[in-house]
């Protein structure tokens, strides 16, 4: 089984409720008494983030993503990574994958380096004797020391990343998805933890990276797609789709 | 159509046992969390427990028939488990809102999370237990056999609670106002439940026995209470648990299986 991602008319909705559709009493106050009310003052909308995206991923592909804020990129990737179910439509994912988007989110402020290293681990879906063998490994490339074994509330924010970045970074997965590039600490740790992200680039089948700068999408990727109000608009070379993009984008 | 979610329902449920490892860090960490900074912990809550026993027993005591010894192990395992399945029915409205950064982070099972709940109230339950061993230890009646009863008596209770925090966990998440019901319903439902009272309590309690029976958090907690305590259980007690407990079961798993894809855009 090659590893692929196939996306058959994909649509994602997304509800925005009202103080009123998130109450239970009111809505049961409302189906019962004023029936006809509701129907006009529907408070249930739903916006349509991604429409339609029909999309054929295979191995070997490095996919950059550009578009502007609210294009629906990050939607997307957050699909990709099972977060978000499709509305509609199908979406196949062989391989597994993993998402670096909103790392450090996870992380249990009370906890201990070392056991969010265990928690973001398994969030990861790394085996839990993986993670104990590339223990040390993260506990090193983070350079938080002996601080690993203080809880992460004590930690700077530098401090923070370092540690997501680490463990994120240790994952060995065949798809791999990020939103942004990762740049995290002080300049001597952006030139390690560049390399490692490259590496980890290097390693993965596939890689899909949503980004807003045109020198790191012709560098990293093959295959170049551009959405705008949660469609595809092109997808092609990366010189084609750049082209044309950022030509709009500067005039 | 029904069958389809109930079968996704299964197939999650399956899926998140693969997570037991993420399970118990998360359940490790949060009972740390009860540690930290305190000797005693969750153990706190169980001497806040023995005291509001040791009082409730006294009062009905007074007021009604028996000693304090024979009436402190009833009220004991009734205030215990009337504990657990409400500190679960609070915190099951809390579940995703609680694991809202994880949830839109990775994409587990949302069972993970109502699992973390049941199981670490479990785990406090646990240490609540030695209320009752105390008792024991200072005035001990007959168990015998009954044991395994009440075994299988809590059994049913774990199933129906598991239940009840998938049904809570994912309409919190949905309608923010369920939380504040359940707060508000759960002291009506300690009142009117033979949890610190005896059935045949007064007269008017005596009038409205039939209905009684009825209540499910009275079969449920009778079917442990009364072979702990070496008595045998009212047989209606067992229909209205074998009654509710896969009822409860299948509509919770076909609810989640329905609505748990919906969770990550509600929370």
């Amino acid at each position: 089984m090659s590893v692929g991602i196939e996306i058959k008319h994909l649509n994602v909705d997304f509800p925005v409720y009202s103080n009123t559709s998130r109450s239970i009493k009111k809505q049961i106050f409302k189906k019962n008494l004023f029936k006809r009310v509701s129907k006009i003052d529907s408070t249930h909308v739903a916006v349509n983030a991604l429409k339609n995206l029909n999309l054929s991923i295979t191995s070997g592909d490095r996919v950059g993503i550009l578009g502007k804020n609210g294009a629906g990129k990050s939607t997307f990737l957050r699909v990709l990574n099972g977060v978000y179910q499709p509305s509609s439509g199908e979406l196949i994912v062989r391989g597994s994958l993993n998402a670096l988007i909103d790392i450090g989110l996870g992380l249990d402020a009370e906890a201990t380096g070392r056991e969010n290293i265990f928690l973001q681990g398994l969030l990861l879906r790394m085996p839990y004797e993986t993670i104990a063998l590339k223990l040390e490994e993260i506990i090193e490339f983070s350079e938080l020391g002996e601080f690993i074994d203080l809880p992460i509330s004590s930690y700077s924010s530098g401090m923070l990343l370092r540690l997501a970045f680490s463990i994120y970074t240790s994952a060995e997965p065949d798809i791999l998805v990020m939103d942004e590039w990762l740049s995290v600490g002080d300049l001597n740790f952006q030139k390690k933890a560049e390399g490692r992200l490259l590496n980890m680039v290097e390693s993965s089948q596939i890689v899909i990276m949503a980004s807003h700068s045109e020198e790191l999408v012709r560098a990293i990727s093959n295959r170049v797609i551009w959405m705008d109000g949660g469609e595809i608009v092109m997808d092609g070379t990366p010189d084609d789709v750049c082209k044309k993009y950022f030509g709009c984008a500067n005039e | 159509m029904n069958k389809l979610y109930f079968s996704q329902g299964i197939r999650d449920f399956k899926e998140s046992l693969k997570f037991h490892q993420l399970v118990k860090i998360l359940i490790s960490l949060d009972i740390k969390r009860r540690y930290r900074r305190s000797f005693l912990g969750p153990f706190w809550t169980t001497i806040s427990l023995s005291i509001n026993i040791l009082i409730v027993t006294s009062i009905f005591t007074s007021i009604g028939e028996g000693s304090i010894w024979t009436n402190l192990p009833y009220t004991a395992i009734g205030v215990l488990l009337w504990h657990f399945i409400s500190t679960n029915a609070l915190e099951s409205c809390d579940t995703f809102i609680q694991a809202a950064t994880i949830i839109r982070q990775a994409n587990a099972p949302i069972f993970v999370y109502i699992y973390r709940v049941i199981f670490r109230n479990l785990i406090f339950f646990l240490h609540n237990l030695i209320i009752i061993a105390l008792i024991f230890v200072i005035s001990p009646w007959h168990i015998g056999f009954n044991l395994f009863y009440a075994a299988a008596g809590f059994l049913f209770l774990l199933v129906n609670t598991f239940s009840l925090a998938i049904l809570l966990s994912i309409f919190t998440a949905r309608f923010r106002d369920v939380g504040q019901l359940v707060t508000n319903i759960l002291p009506i439902l300690f009142y009117i439940t033979p949890i610190i009272w005896k059935r045949g309590f007064t007269e008017i309690v005596s009038k409205m026995d039939a209905v009684m029976v009825f209540n499910p958090i009275y079969s449920s907690i009778s079917v442990v209470r009364e072979p702990l305590l070496g008595h045998s259980v009212d047989i209606h007690c067992w229909y209205v648990v074998f009654f509710i407990t896969p009822l409860l079961f299948i509509t919770s798993i076909y609810c989640y299986g329905k609505l748990s894809k919906r969770v990550a855009f509600w929370i």
